[in-house]
């Protein structure tokens, strides 16, 4: 599948295995429709959505969401806001921060449990800032250089 | 239950929106910014993903709620949502962008709609620096366009002349729903 | 010249006094007043849909002195003998004012009013001087601060430490001196618009421009940039009213509810830094809205909220 062209801030590496790791989610939960990492700033990272979904208005509107619950949580005392969940007539929309720049949205078919899909997409954010983490410490070894910050 | 009486804040990234609003508000404006991926972290670490909100209250305890529009087009969704009900449109261009004027377009083709229903007045942000358009080129822009909307230098950071945009947005609104019509002119 | 003089009986407050303002600003130059005494007058506007006044012009019927004007809501009778509609008008109350004194010059004429505005006694007209002739210069006042025209970049800017107040404009042409030649170098120059806008607004003091006709109908080419030009709100009304339509002095007065003296200062200064022109006539009055009182209410507690007090002149340079 052809990788979305990366804004400069994320590298190769960071996409690729945000790539992967949606991937292997994807392959482990069939009642996903389907999945995206996208930047707080509302560009696509990674994405795996059916064909005809219009990949970069959901970046934007995943942004879009997760910053206007951050806002709402902080104002009502919940503190930090981890996930924004949409109950759809046709499923689940969750999106669920991977750190502090990106942000995992996934879209479940009616059939997937809300729970699990929660479940899942925590999994997926770990994966990822696993991955993200191991690159940054090769290259951190391999140069001498202290860890790169995302 | 009154219907919801807002002013929306537009316009290029950069161009001073959610630094006009916080100016005039009269309460810290809610701002829901992100670190800038791409160009856009070139001229501020952060940009406007959803939307900025401010409020002023009047004098019978309503509010008059100020809006401000994420810049970029990917944001568009974000432009309907807020646009529906608004009073009036605040349009800030940034003067040392490349094309202003192609900038203004965009947004009054987008808000166009709205726009026709209510009224815009135009601010033009960064014009102390002596490049890009003058007024008279700005309204040469509008006038070519059909329409007459009002354009001024507008330095966000000062609540005055945020606060004469607005007023001059309600004097546009009070006469802007009967256009001129009929007598010849030259 | 004869005097001739104006009162009223039984009109309500604000109608006395949009007819004694009228009188003052638009008649008092012909020798026209305004008197508190009916007994003075030559000319008594009488309001005849009180009882008071119909009994007033009862009195007053038969005598060849005053002339009676009637003020009526009642459009029928303005037909017959010399009456003026309500809501009063500049327009039709001149008009009538005029025919009562019989013979005086017609509505659109200028019949000599209050002292006129003439650019050229003061430093808007040094400046107007300048510019028409491509020249650049300083100019220089001795107690005040030195401006510097540069007429090629149609650009000004104030020359040396002393700020510039809004009093130097109603100095005194002959008081300023003029130095030609280069002009100095890393100024902060500003459009020339601005100066010859701020230079007519302080020095026309709510005065009719002489050698303009009143019956003119006018247009604003482009809105002034009220952020950096001194403005009353009254004034961001008008020059909406006048967005896209032409009017006389006296419609845009009436149409905004603006006093005269406001509508002068403001086509004054747009006629200055050339953002008015002339045009053949006038555009037809908008139509009543069905939501316009509602919608008026709002936009005047906004307006109310914004300004934080009525009628301040705001800055946009100065006050």
């Amino acid at each position: 599948m052809r990788q979305p062209k990366q804004p400069p801030a994320i590298s190769k590496e960071a996409a690729k295995a945000c790539d992967e790791a949606i991937d292997a989610m994807l392959a482990a939960y069939p009642d996903l429709h389907g999945a995206l990492v996208s930047t707080a700033d509302g560009h696509v990272v990674a994405t795996r959505l059916p064909q005809g979904w219009e990949r970069g208005d959901v970046a934007a509107m995943a942004s879009s969401m997760t910053a206007l619950a951050e806002s709402v949580s902080q104002r009502t005392a919940l503190s930090r806001c981890r996930n924004v969940i949409i109950e759809g007539e046709g499923g689940h929309i969750t999106l669920l921060k991977v750190d502090r720049a990106l942000t995992l949205t996934a879209v479940g078919k009616p059939t997937m449990n809300l729970g699990l899909q929660l479940s899942a997409c925590r999994s997926c954010a770990e994966q990822i800032c696993r991955s993200m983490d191991a690159q940054a410490d090769g290259v951190a070894s391999s140069t001498g250089s202290t860890r790169a910050h995302r | 239950m009154s219907a919801e009486i807002k002013i929306v804040f537009t316009g290029t990234v950069g161009a001073g929106k959610t630094t006009a609003i916080a100016s005039v508000s009269d309460r810290p404006p809610v701002a829901t910014d992100a670190l800038a991926t791409d160009d856009t972290g070139a001229l501020k670490p952060t940009t406007t993903v959803a939307l900025d909100y401010g409020e002023m209250r009047l004098p019978d305890g309503d509010k008059l709620r100020l809006y401000g529009t994420p810049g970029q087009h990917r944001f568009r969704f974000m432009w309907e949502i807020l646009a529906k009900g608004a009073l009036g449109f605040v349009i800030l261009v940034d003067n040392t962008r490349p094309s202003p004027l192609e900038d203004l377009a965009g947004y009054l083709d987008n808000f166009g709609p709205w726009i026709e229903r209510s009224a815009a007045v135009v601010g033009v942000t960064h014009g102390e620096y002596c490049r890009g358009p003058d007024l008279e080129q700005y309204h040469e822009f509008i006038s070519r366009r059909e329409a007459a909307h009002p354009v001024m230098f507008t330095d966000p950071r000062q609540p005055r002349h945020v606060i004469t945009l607005m007023d001059t947005l309600l004097a546009a609104l009070e006469f802007s729903t009967a256009s001129a019509d009929g007598a010849p002119e030259t | 010249m004869s005097t001739i003089n104006v009162a009223s009986a039984n009109l309500d407050p604000e109608a006395a006094r949009f007819v004694h303002s009228t009188v003052a600003t638009y008649l008092s130059g012909a020798g026209w007043n305004f008197v508190s005494t009916p007994d003075l007058a030559d000319i008594l506007l009488v309001d005849l849909d009180t009882p008071a006044g119909a009994s007033a012009w009862a009195r007053l019927d038969g005598s060849r002195r005053p002339v009676r004007v009637a003020v009526t809501a009642d459009h029928g009778r303005l037909a017959s003998a010399l009456a003026v509609g309500k809501p009063l008008r500049y327009s039709t109350l001149l008009s009538t004012l005029r025919r009562a004194a019989n013979g005086e010059p017609g509505a659109g004429e200028v019949a000599g009013g209050a002292s006129r505005f003439d650019p050229g006694k003061h430093l808007l007209g040094v400046i107007q001087g300048l510019v028409a002739g491509g020249r650049s210069a300083v100019v220089d006042h001795p107690d005040h601060a030195a401006v510097a025209i540069d007429s090629a970049r149609r650009r000004w800017a104030v020359a040396g430490d002393r700020p510039l107040t809004p009093d130097i404009f109603r100095l005194p042409a002959g008081a300023f001196e003029m130095q030609m030649g280069p002009l100095p170098a890393a100024l902060d120059y500003r459009p020339l618009e601005e100066l010859l806008y701020r230079a007519a607004w302080h020095a026309s003091n709510g005065r009719l421009q002489a050698g303009t006709d009143l019956s003119t109908p006018l247009r604003l080419r482009r809105w002034p940039d009220f952020t950096r030009v001194p403005y009353r709100p009254i004034h961001l009304r008008m020059a909406a009213y006048l967005q896209g339509r032409s009017a006389t002095p006296l419609t845009i007065a009436e149409r905004t509810g603006a006093a005269v003296s406001d509508v002068h200062d403001l086509l004054n200064a747009c006629r200055a830094a050339g953002l008015i022109t002339e045009a053949r006539s006038e555009s037809r009055p908008p139509p009543e809205q069905p939501s316009a009182a509602s919608r008026e209410g709002l936009l005047a507690r906004i307006r109310m909220r914004l300004l934080g007090g009525a009628g301040k002149p705001r800055a946009g340079g100065d006050r």
